[in-house]
């Protein structure tokens, strides 16, 4: 048993080890444009079990610079499915002005927007950890003041205000990253029908590099609805979900 | 019955006689290299004389039309004739039999044809050949060509020269050499003749033309025979004197150049800023002011000097500073010998600064290949550092509106990230399930916290303090009109105010209509809420002093009415904690 956990140590601090050389290489391959063999050096990162959002950032670049726009759009979502950056944010711009679909984006109302800012703070482990952290300070500080003449009357109901907005806050990110499944067409055109069968009316078209949100799942067909409210089924085949 | 058939007979013939048109050669066989008279003729007037096809012959001239018109009155008859023909100079260039196609005229709307025509070319005799021979020794053009193998680009002279030794009428080019893949430059010559001496025999030789070529492609390139027609006037060996007493016949020969092939290389790796300069250079650049006023126009002046194929160089690539207006380079060159000779080129650059500060015009560099030592060579001009002043003149007003705006035109994607810390993929949150036990039991441990409190709170001795803290707070607020009247020094109704809120905490707290407020009330209500004795008598002389203060106050007034507001609130707070 003992050497069991020892062996896997070991081998996460090589591996760890050799990814970083990996990246390393990759990089200079990037400085070197040859972008062809930059990607496969950081897909090997990602195959030996390791991510970040940096490393799905680099890929982005180098599918970018390939002018394969589907891949660049997909690694830059990745990457800020990690972390919220303002690089990748640019360049993701970037590279969705380089794809065939415009998706007008249905205006989100202005508290919504602050909301969602806010919750993008931290990442949903974060925020369980605030929150639960916050509650059980709560509680020893109400225990406490059960007991001695420590009263603190003001901070508790802080507490329990903020402990009501970091859960709240938790929901809406556990929603948005875990319960919400998003992807990317990677099919150079796919038709949206109005029913999961080949023969229901076409929609309209969608094309490689456009995002979608999966709302449910028959069989191999997919309920999606893009950015501008549409919604209609595509084959599972046509996208790749983040 | 056979008359008739003559008559007609006769008739027909003279039709068909009158309509022929008729091929005929002043020789036949002819020999190679002769002139020779071929003449269709037609005995009426004709019109759209369409020529035949020489098949290979030369046709030196023609058709030379002439008409004969004969007229004549015989024995009181009238009889008149014309007779077309149109002739033709041939000159055969090689034996053998040629066939020349009919030709056709058009008499009275009628397409009349001749026969085709055979003609027979032979061999000259020996003593022709000897002649032919005789020519080509006396006459002759020699191609001079200043180098054989060549690389692209590089330049050659080639020159066509007359010899001869025979008395020329005139010359005449004939057929131009074809330069394919060369680009040429004539240069000029003289066509006096000169004497020049040739294995002892003297020659009159005439510099016919002079070219550069610049090859301008590689491989094999032909430059093609040039043909000069000559006009040579010959003595007249036969004793028919011309009735003007001419001695001499004007023969006509045409004599060609030898083909001749140059090599043409292809230069060895060009590097990349090269632009196909072949030859010897020297590159100059000079600016006529180091220190100028925006706006002030400067002149940068580019001058290259060499032999070579200095024509074919383009202006140079220089990075002038954003901030000048640079005009199309005026260029102006001396040129010799195509470049043969030691050559120059200017460009003249027009340079207007539009703002002040200090600038560089980077050198610039010419590369070309030497075709002497086989390489390729850099040539670099200096660098000049321009001082731009301010412009101080009225104009310079505009110059601020002339502000530029920063413009970022192209967009790129950001630069990867250098560095990162990598983790393992997996989820990164705590279960769901996990999270609702340890968030809500904290909740539900302090929801029962709460319970407890509610339940058990009255008993506890802890919340005592808080009572007097709310006590204190009632009775403040019932005092608050007194305590303004205090402030105000409004004596009068200080005591009315402390007897009405003194009462009035009475009746609300015990729920009494004002209408029955009295002492007794006072003292059933406090006794059945098991209130202190010691209690009932402080409020009831409380209020007894307020009416007794009215009517009789004292002279320290201030003191007085504090004292009344301390017993007052003391009072409601006894009440407000025996309440409790």
């Amino acid at each position: 048993m003992k050497l069991k956990t020892l062996i896997i140590t070991l081998l996460v601090s090589i591996s760890s080890f050799a990814s970083d050389q990996l990246f390393e290489k990759a990089n200079r391959a990037y400085n070197n444009s040859d972008y062809t063999f930059a990607i496969p050096l950081y897909d090997s990162i990602l195959t030996i079990g390791l991510e970040s959002s940096e490393l799905y950032y680099n890929l982005g670049n180098c599918h970018y610079k390939a002018q394969d726009w589907a891949n660049a759009i997909w690694h830059y979502e990745k990457s800020l499915k990690l972390e919220k950056n303002d690089k990748t944010i640019q360049n993701l711009e970037l590279a969705n002005l380089k794809i065939i679909d415009r998706i007008e984006e249905i205006p989100q109302l202005f508290y919504k927007k602050w909301w969602s800012s806010f919750i993008s703070i931290f990442n949903t482990f974060s925020w369980q950890l605030i929150s639960i952290l916050i509650i059980w300070l709560a509680l020893t500080i109400k225990i406490l003041s059960q007991f001695t003449n420590y009263k603190k009357e003001h901070f508790l109901s802080i507490l329990y205000s903020l402990a009501l907005i970091s859960m709240f806050a938790t929901y809406s990110s556990y929603q948005g990253k875990i319960t919400k499944k998003e992807a990317i067409i990677f099919t150079s055109s796919i038709v949206v029908n109005s029913a999961p069968t080949t023969n229901s009316t076409n929609l309209f078209s969608l094309h490689s590099g456009s995002k979608i949100e999966i709302l449910d799942t028959i069989g191999e067909w997919i309920n999606i609805k893009i950015a501008n409210g549409s919604s209609g089924w595509i084959k599972e085949s046509g996208c790749k979900v983040l | 019955m056979k008359k008739i058939i003559l008559i007609l007979f006769v008739f027909i013939s003279t039709l068909s006689f009158a309509q022929k048109l008729s091929v005929s050669a002043d020789k036949n066989p002819a020999i190679v290299g002769e002139q020779i008279l071929i003449q269709y003729s037609i005995d009426t007037q004709g019109i759209n004389f369409k020529s035949p096809n020489f098949n290979g012959l030369r046709v030196l001239s023609g058709p030379n039309p002439s008409t004969q018109s004969s007229y004549s009155f015989v024995n009181g008859k009238s009889q008149s004739s014309t007779k077309t023909t149109y002739s033709y100079y041939l000159k055969a260039t090689k034996e053998g039999t040629f066939n020349i196609s009919p030709a056709t005229i058009k008499v009275d709307g009628k397409t009349i044809k001749s026969k085709s025509y055979q003609l027979k070319i032979v061999k000259g005799s020996e003593k022709n050949k000897a002649q032919q021979k005789a020519l080509s020794d006396n006459l002759f053009i020699k191609v001079d060509v200043s180098k054989r193998n060549i690389v692209l680009g590089e330049q050659i002279i080639v020159t066509y020269k007359l010899f001869t030794r025979l008395e020329l009428n005139n010359t005449e080019l004939s057929e131009l050499p074809d330069l394919n893949g060369f680009w040429t430059k004539d240069l000029e010559t003289s066509s006096r003749f000169k004497r020049d001496v040739i294995d002892g025999i003297p020659y009159n030789v005439a510099t016919v033309k002079k070219s550069v070529l610049t090859a301008q492609k590689s491989g094999k390139l032909i430059i093609d025979p040039m043909e000069l027609k000559c006009s040579i006037r010959v003595k007249n060996n036969k004793r028919n004197r011309g009735f003007f007493g001419n001695n001499y016949q004007i023969q006509e020969e045409y004599i060609s150049s030898k083909a001749i092939t140059i090599t043409v290389t292809e230069l060895p790796s060009p590097p990349p800023n090269f632009h196909g300069a072949v030859g010897k250079f020297i590159i100059k650049s000079e600016v006529d002011n180091t220190t100028a006023n925006a706006n002030d126009a400067i002149t940068y002046k580019l001058t290259i000097t060499g032999t070579g194929n200095i024509e074919l160089i383009e202006p140079l690539a220089i990075q002038f500073p954003e901030d000048f207006e640079v005009y199309d380079p005026k260029i102006s060159d001396r040129i010799f010998e195509g470049g043969r000779k030691r050559s120059i080129k200017t460009f003249e650059y027009l340079l207007i600064p539009r703002y002040e500060g200090e600038y560089t015009i980077p050198s610039s560099s010419l590369v070309y290949y030497n075709n002497k030592t086989k390489k390729y060579v850099t040539k670099k001009t200096l660098q000049h550092n321009l001082i731009i002043n301010a412009n101080n003149n009225s104009e310079d007003e505009n110059s601020t509106i002339n502000q530029q705006k920063i413009k970022t035109e192209k967009k790129d994607i950001h630069y990867i990230f250098t560095t990162t810390k990598l983790k393992e993929i997996r989820d990164n949150i705590l279960n769901i399930n996990l999270f609702i036990i340890i968030f809500f039991l904290p909740i539900f441990l302090i929801i029962l916290l709460w319970i407890h409190n509610t339940i058990v709170g009255k008993t506890d001795t802890n919340s005592s303090d808080w009572k007097n803290k709310k006590a204190n707070k009632i009775a403040l607020k019932r005092l608050k009109y007194a305590q303004n009247c205090i402030n105000n020094n409004d004596f009068d109704s200080f005591f009315e105010e402390i007897e009405k809120s003194i009462w009035g905490y009475f009746a609300d707290k015990f729920k009494v209509s004002i209408a029955d407020l009295s002492k007794e009330t006072v003292s059933t209500h406090f006794y059945s809420n098991a209130i202190d004795v010691n209690t009932e008598k402080q409020f009831i002389a409380l209020l007894d002093e307020c009416e007794f203060a009215r009517y009789a106050p004292a002279s320290n007034k201030n003191a007085q009415m504090g004292d009344i507001l301390n017993k007052a609130k003391h009072i409601i707070i006894e009440v407000e904690t025996a309440l409790r």
